[in-house]
């Protein structure tokens, strides 16, 4: 099996990146009862052996997959930190996850970027691009067959955007090859940072150029959605009891008592059940749901499955043209974790509500737009059956493109989700995003248009005002793309204009 | 007389694993009926068959000291290693050689470039050997089968690879492929770019390719079991039993045997008609067989009205003379189960495929009539996978060509709008005109099958 | 030498022509002939026929078909081929070629037979032949007649003949369907060869394994005879029967010499018979040798003449086809022509002048075979010998300017089908070329 890397980059992505590697362990924990380090752990985590004699402690050893029958020693997560601050990381190093990282894997700074994308970008790319590229080869090294990395950071500040695009045109400079995934989290409409219009237009450049697929999040919908979800959780309305018992067989198989069994260390992942309620972070919540979306993404390439996706499949099936590679997300059903979720009514309701708006990982409406593809991807006891019967069934109410009337990718894993007897990641590509787009073009534009703070970004070196201006026509073209393409599909539609070329004639 | 699968992808290797749980199954778990009146000619025919059936299906140990573990002859190629990881670890009353398994931890990604331009050619030295030590287990090779997918990258982009390279290293072996039609509404997003590429690359190399349908295959899985949800595995299990009932042992007039290169000289030694369908009569869930009487009188009539009407199996068939004919190029029939005493199966055939039905349906505009040996029959007394009666229908027929074009309606529409395109060209050595080509090609290759 | 030695040198040779599967004949047989008694000529026919078919093949005859191919014949066919036949072959013997065409039972025509079937013998060496053809390894010998009695050869010659007259009634039909059947053939044929091929290496693989499990000690066959000890028996006889007639081979290697002049001796008897009954010969003189050579000549001169006109024809074809695309290019350049046609015109065109090529190279014209050697040439020395013996002989000395004068009309009537054939052979190329020059043109105009 492929291995893949996470890049966490500023506050936001280190936090994301936290909840992630803690519900991944949770999972594994679930499946892999016998504490053996198999292909499906190994494609995110490595075993090393901590206390063997040749470990000093600078070098670990190496335990490879093998045959498949090596007990899990000490478990290192697949993972780089990168922070132009201490506070987050130094945190996570001392909390419940810090077995799973070592010093080898983040590098710090002090003083922050100051919500300033040119400072993330320009100063400290330069300062650290060395030792972040050292930290990257060596995690890569690790890998004997690397398929994508899982770049993470947020949009709205300094490090994530600046620092994050960087280590981003870093990664595609470096490694042409591997996918890279970028989940980037967009400020919302009442952002606290006033020059986060900036940041966001100007690592959207980037993120066009060099991502292949980029997950667009914005804080709203997860605020909207953990609400809804804790509401419905709180006032149980008869799931409550069910979601009892899932809770009570869990402590019964209390991953970490499984992981420790053989080795003796302790993997304290799992301690967080518990210290979740006592310590719990005002992002956690929020933060889970990025770590589900990310769980269920890369389930078809942990686990078996009848129809397996592979990662790089997603961005070869949802990008039909190289720049638009913005992919909406939605979870069905919505879960924080295996005992804060909303029980879903069955399979039929599983389908549907992953179309709705509330259940949009961005704000946005899917359904009154145009989708150019759409990936359906399952987990748990669902057959091929169950997706052809939805499928038919939500085909009048979707508008596909015209030379994609059959745009389904579909995926079957035969693993669930933690603590979920199905669920359904839908992945899609809608001109609907446009809106989410305009909205920060002309957020930028009310600011560009005074030159304010300006001078900020113009102060640090290399950075050009001439940037500024590349990056909104980048941003304007994008939007353009997709006005295009649903302007296209009118035509195709009505069968006017010279759109359609007529096909091939053989004469005999 | 050995016919060697190679399973490429992720459905070629779940056919290939149902394929060889059917042809073991019904082999080595048949008990003749014990009221049979005479026992001892039904022992010895059921000796003869399992014999034959080994040696065309598997091999033994390579030291021989342990003959009792039969080995496919199966070649599994795969990107990825979960499927295939599988397969060799699995307890049965076979084997699949860990030694003849290729598997990398990439995948090619859907994509039919990736898979034929970097996937297959960095693997090829690798296979080369694989492919020949098999060949060297083998007194007499007949064919290679070959077991695809046509939407995924690596069954079509790979397979299309392997099946060129095969042509290229044993221009002598008859080639043929089994390829599964992916579902017409999505499972892959560009299958229909993938086909075209694959359908391209096999008509070049390949010397038949047997389409198989998943639409079909559900709506059979459906009739079969309304009330269950239908899995792969069900869809898997009908190729399998598809695909052994043409393959296990046979024979046709003059005690000739169906080795596969044989039964596709029949059918199709044009080379700008290879496409074939494949339908049984009978088809039943395992409770409905225990509980019905076969006559062949009636299957040979639902085999006929079957033919033409392009129906796939004979529950629900349409009976009407209304709808399409489907024009058939050559038939073989695969007659599996005991006479009944009043009627010989020639006399059966030369009835319901007489003269006129022949020249209504068999004979074409483009050879001036009909083919110089339309129809074979295959006999084999031996009842086939608990099917008391049953007959298979291999044809070289119109059918799939209207379905192609269906397909290229769409694919077109894809690739005037250059939608995907930079996908493909992104490898070196696949240029867009080699998806203009496949245009044209497959164009001219359902104008063919229409001006038949 | 003695008589015996003369007994046993024919019986051997009689031996010989048994095991190779001709219709039996015995010394007996060859001894009327030589005195020209009447019964003999009908097994003489079917000896020198025998030997004809031999000759094409160079295989062990089927007897069985060539009996029946001989009887359904009918007298009149069957000299009419072996004439032609012997006439292509290079013999020249006035005498022969003016013999009536039945089985008379009072057919005087047994020695002239016999002269024939002599000459035949030392000029085609078919001994050297024989013990040629006889090397063949034992296991293969068996093998092949086991495996030729399990194959059931009518059934393929039944389906050889279903495709032949497939192509036949096809031929008559459109172009189009024609390619159609022949590509459908040609398929059908690479593919049963494909399946031989197999079949090859299959032995080849099994015989490695018997060599490599007995550790070489035993062939294949002596394997198999352990297995079946019953078929020892007849693999003895097979045997003994090798040895027999590698025993007359011996002796036929030997005393050749002896054979030779008792086919002296029948020359001999033919010419004091001519003497005896020269009043009569001019009477027998209806088809002489000059006349039917005249007569195949002139078949082919007219076989020619057809060819060049069906030729013609095409071309007519083919021009109409060109005239069609020019007018279609020229005239609207909206409507697609695709490459697809033009290269089928292509295919057409030059099908048209394999065709052409073929019909020229055939075999059957047959003309080539006299040509290459000056028709007295042929005569072996053996046959010389008869006119030297009698060169005092006025008769004799006719015959002489006889056989120059044939010579000097035959040489001119080659010459002429020679010219003939240089003619057509140039107009079709000239033409082939006018054409492709011409459809090249129409390719530029289409491209452009």
């Amino acid at each position: 099996m492929t291995q893949n890397i996470t890049v966490q980059i500023g506050q936001c992505g280190n936090q994301i990146g936290c909840r992630f590697w803690d519900l991944a362990l949770r999972e594994h924990a679930s499946v892999n009862k016998k504490g053996i380090f198999d292909e499906a752990i190994s494609t995110f985590f490595r075993n090393v052996d901590i206390r063997s004699k040749s470990s000093s402690y600078f070098e670990t050893t190496e335990i490879p997959v093998g045959n498949g029958t090596e007990k899990i020693r000490n478990l290192r997560a697949r993972a780089v930190l990168v922070d132009t601050e201490e506070g987050v990381v130094n945190e996570i190093m001392k909390g419940p996850l810090k077995e799973v990282f070592d010093h080898r894997q983040y590098v710090t700074d002090v003083s922050g970027a100051g919500n300033n994308w040119a400072v993330g970008h320009m100063f400290y790319g330069q300062k650290y691009s060395d030792s972040i590229r050292e930290l990257l080869r060596k995690n890569a090294e690790f890998c004997d067959s690397l398929e994508s990395f899982f770049v993470m950071h947020s949009m709205g500040g300094g490090t994530g955007s600046g620092l994050g695009t960087a280590v981003l045109r870093m990664l595609a400079d470096e490694y042409p090859e591997v996918h890279r995934f970028v989940v980037a989290v967009y400020p919302s409409a009442d952002d606290d940072v006033i020059t986060s219009p900036y940041n966001c237009v100007l690592a959207m450049k980037q993120l066009t150029d060099y991502a292949d697929c980029v997950i667009p999040i914005d804080n709203q919908s997860l605020v909207n959605i953990v609400n809804r979800v804790e509401n419905v959780c709180n006032n149980p309305t008869g799931s409550g009891s069910r979601t009892n018992t899932f809770s009570s067989t869990l402590r019964k198989n209390d991953p970490s008592k499984i992981l420790i069994n053989d080795s003796g260390s302790v993997i304290s992942s799992a301690n967080s059940t518990s210290s979740a309620k006592k310590s719990e972070k005002p992002f956690d919540s929020m933060n889970n749901i990025v770590a589900n979306m990310l769980l269920n993404l890369t389930s078809s390439s942990r686990f078996e499955g009848s129809l397996n996706i592979d990662l790089n499949e997603i961005a070869m099936n949802l990008v039909p043209f190289p720049r638009m590679h913005y992919l909406l997300s939605s979870l069905s059903p919505l879960y924080i974790n295996e005992k804060v979720n909303l029980q879903v009514r069955g399979i039929e309701q599983m389908f549907s509500d992953a179309f709705r708006k509330e259940n949009q990982l961005l704000q946005c409406d899917p359904k009154s737009s145009l989708y150019l593809a759409c990936a359906l991807m399952l987990r748990g006891k669902c057959q091929i059956s169950d997706i052809r019967r939805n499928i038919e069934k939500l085909k009048p109410q979707l508008n596909f493109i015209q030379w994609n009337q059959e745009g389904w990718k579909t995926g079957l894993c035969s693993v669930p989700a933690f603590g979920q007897p199905y669920s359904l990641l839908c992945l899609s590509n809608n001109t609907c995003i446009k809106d989410t787009f305009l909205n920060i073009k002309d957020r930028f534009q009310l600011l560009f248009k005074r030159k304010a703070h300006l001078h900020h970004y113009t102060q640090v070196d290399n950075m050009d005002i001439s940037l500024f201006n590349e990056s909104i026509g980048s941003l304007v073209d994008l939007i353009n793309d997709y006005k295009n393409l649903e302007k296209q599909n009118l035509n195709l539609k009505n069968g006017n204009g010279n759109e359609q070329i007529e096909r091939i004639q053989i004469l005999s | 007389m050995s016919i060697i699968t190679v399973q490429i992808g992720q459905c070629g290797n779940q056919i290939g694993e149902k394929l060889f749980d059917t042809i073991i199954s019904d082999s080595l778990e048949f008990k003749p009926n014990k009221n049979q009146t005479n026992l001892n000619y039904y022992k010895t025919l059921n000796e003869n068959y399992v014999e034959d059936c080994k040696e065309r299906f598997f091999s033994y140990c390579d030291n021989s000291y342990r003959q009792d573990k039969l080995y496919a002859r199966s070649i599994l190629v795969d990107m990825e290693s979960k499927v295939v990881g599988k397969l060799l670890n699995q307890e049965s009353n076979y084997i699949f050689r860990s030694s003849n398994s290729y598997t990398q931890k990439k995948g090619s990604g859907n994509n039919w470039s990736y898979g034929y331009c970097i996937n297959a050619p960095k693997s090829s030295q690798k296979i080369e050997d694989i492919i020949r030590k098999e060949t060297e287990r083998c007194d007499r090779l007949s064919s290679f089968l070959i077991c695809m997918s046509m939407a995924g990258g690596t069954g079509s982009g790979v397979g299309s690879y392997y099946t060129e390279f095969l042509r290229d290293n044993y221009p002598r072996t008859s080639l043929v492929n089994t390829c599964v039609w992916p579902f017409s509404t999505g499972e892959v997003i560009l299958q229909n770019y993938n086909f075209l590429l694959t359908l391209n690359k096999l008509y070049e190399n390949s010397d038949a390719i047997i389409l198989l349908e998943n639409d079909i295959l559900h709506q059979i899985c459906k009739r079969l079991s309304p009330h269950k949800e239908i899995t792969f595995d069900d869809l898997n299990r009908i190729i399998g039993h598809k695909l052994a009932s043409i393959l296990q042992p046979c024979l046709g007039d003059g005690q000739q045997n169906n080795y596969l290169n044989q039964v596709i000289t029949d059918l199709c030694s044009h080379n700008d008609y290879k496409l074939l369908s494949l339908n049984n009569v009978p088809i039943m869930s395992q409770q409905s067989i225990d509980y019905s009487t076969f006559k062949w009188n009636s299957l040979y009539k639902n085999a006929r009205q079957l033919l033409y009407t392009g129906g796939y199996m004979d529950e629900g068939l349409k009976w009407g003379l209304d709808g399409v004919s489907n024009k058939t190029l050559a038939l073989s029939l695969f007659a599996r189960g005991l006479n009944d005493s009043d009627f010989e199966h020639t006399d059966l055939v030369n009835g319901f495929f007489d003269k006129t039905y022949m020249n209504k349906h068999f004979s074409t505009k483009a050879f001036g009539g009909l083919w110089p040996c339309p129809l074979k029959l295959w006999q084999q007394s031996r009842p086939f996978n608990n099917y008391e009666k049953s007959l298979s229908l291999l044809s070289n027929s119109q059918l799939p060509a209207f379905k192609i074009d269906m397909l290229i309606e769409k694919a077109w529409k894809m690739f005037s709008s250059k939608a995907y395109l930079h996908q493909y060209i992104r490898y070196k050595g696949f240029k867009e005109e080699n998806l203009l080509n496949a245009f044209i090609f497959t164009e001219k290759l359902v104008k063919n099958y229409k001006n038949l | 030498m003695s008589q015996i030695q003369v007994k046993q040198i024919i019986s051997s040779f009689c031996k010989i022509l048994e095991y190779f599967n001709f219709s039996k004949i015995t010394p007996e047989d060859l001894r009327l002939a030589k005195f020209n008694k009447p019964n003999a000529a009908p097994k003489m026919w079917k000896l020198l026929f025998e030997l004809v078919n031999y000759l094409k093949t160079r295989n062990k005859l089927d007897n069985q078909l060539i009996s029946n191919e001989f009887d359904s014949l009918g007298p009149e066919k069957v000299v009419k081929f072996l004439k032609e036949e012997l006439l292509k072959l290079g013999y020249s013997c006035d005498d022969f070629f003016k013999l009536k065409s039945s089985f008379d039972e009072n057919d005087t025509s047994s020695r002239e037979i016999l002269i024939s079937i002599g000459w035949l013998i030392s000029s085609y060496e078919i001994i050297k032949l024989f013990i040629a053809n006889s090397n063949s390894l034992l296991d293969e010998e068996y093998f092949k007649e086991n495996a030729l009695m399990a194959m059931n050869l009518s059934e393929v010659k039944k389906e050889v003949d279903i495709s032949k007259s497939h192509i036949m009634s096809s031929s008559s039909k459109d172009l189009y369907i024609y390619l159609n059947n022949l590509k459908l053939f040609d398929g059908t044929f690479k593919n049963n060869l494909n399946s031989l091929h197999s079949c090859l290496s299959e032995k080849v693989s099994l015989t490695h394994k018997v060599h490599s499990e007995t550790s070489g000690s035993f062939s294949c066959l002596e394997l198999h005879l352990l297995k079946n000890p019953d078929q020892i028996e007849k693999y003895e006889k097979i045997l003994e029967k090798k040895i027999e007639v590698q025993n007359n081979f011996l002796l036929w290697i030997k005393n050749e010499e002896p054979f030779w002049t008792w086919m002296e001796s029948v020359l001999d008897e033919k010419i004091s018979e001519n003497e005896l009954n020269l009043i009569n010969s001019d009477e027998v003189n209806t088809e002489s040798f000059d006349y039917l050579f005249a007569q195949v000549l002139n078949e082919n001169v007219n076989k020619a003449k057809k060819v060049e006109c069906e030729f013609d024809k095409n071309v007519k074809k083919l021009e109409d086809l060109q005239h069609d695309i020019k007018s279609k290019i020229y005239s609207d350049k909206q409507q697609e022509l695709d490459r697809q046609q033009l290269t089928s015109l292509k295919h057409f065109e030059k099908e048209i002048i394999q065709k052409f090529q073929n019909i020229l190279l055939d075999d059957n014209l047959g003309y080539s075979k006299c040509n290459n050697r000056s028709i007295s040439d042929t005569f072996e020395p053996r046959l010389n010998y008869i006119q030297n013996k009698s060169t005092n002989d006025s008769q004799k000395i006719k015959n002489m300017t006889n056989i120059t004068e044939i010579n000097r009309k035959l040489d001119e009537k080659v010459k002429c089908l020679e010219n003939i054939f240089d003619k057509l052979k140039q107009t079709a190329t000239t033409k082939c070329e006018q054409i492709s020059s011409e459809l090249e043109d129409c390719y530029v105009v289409y491209n452009e």
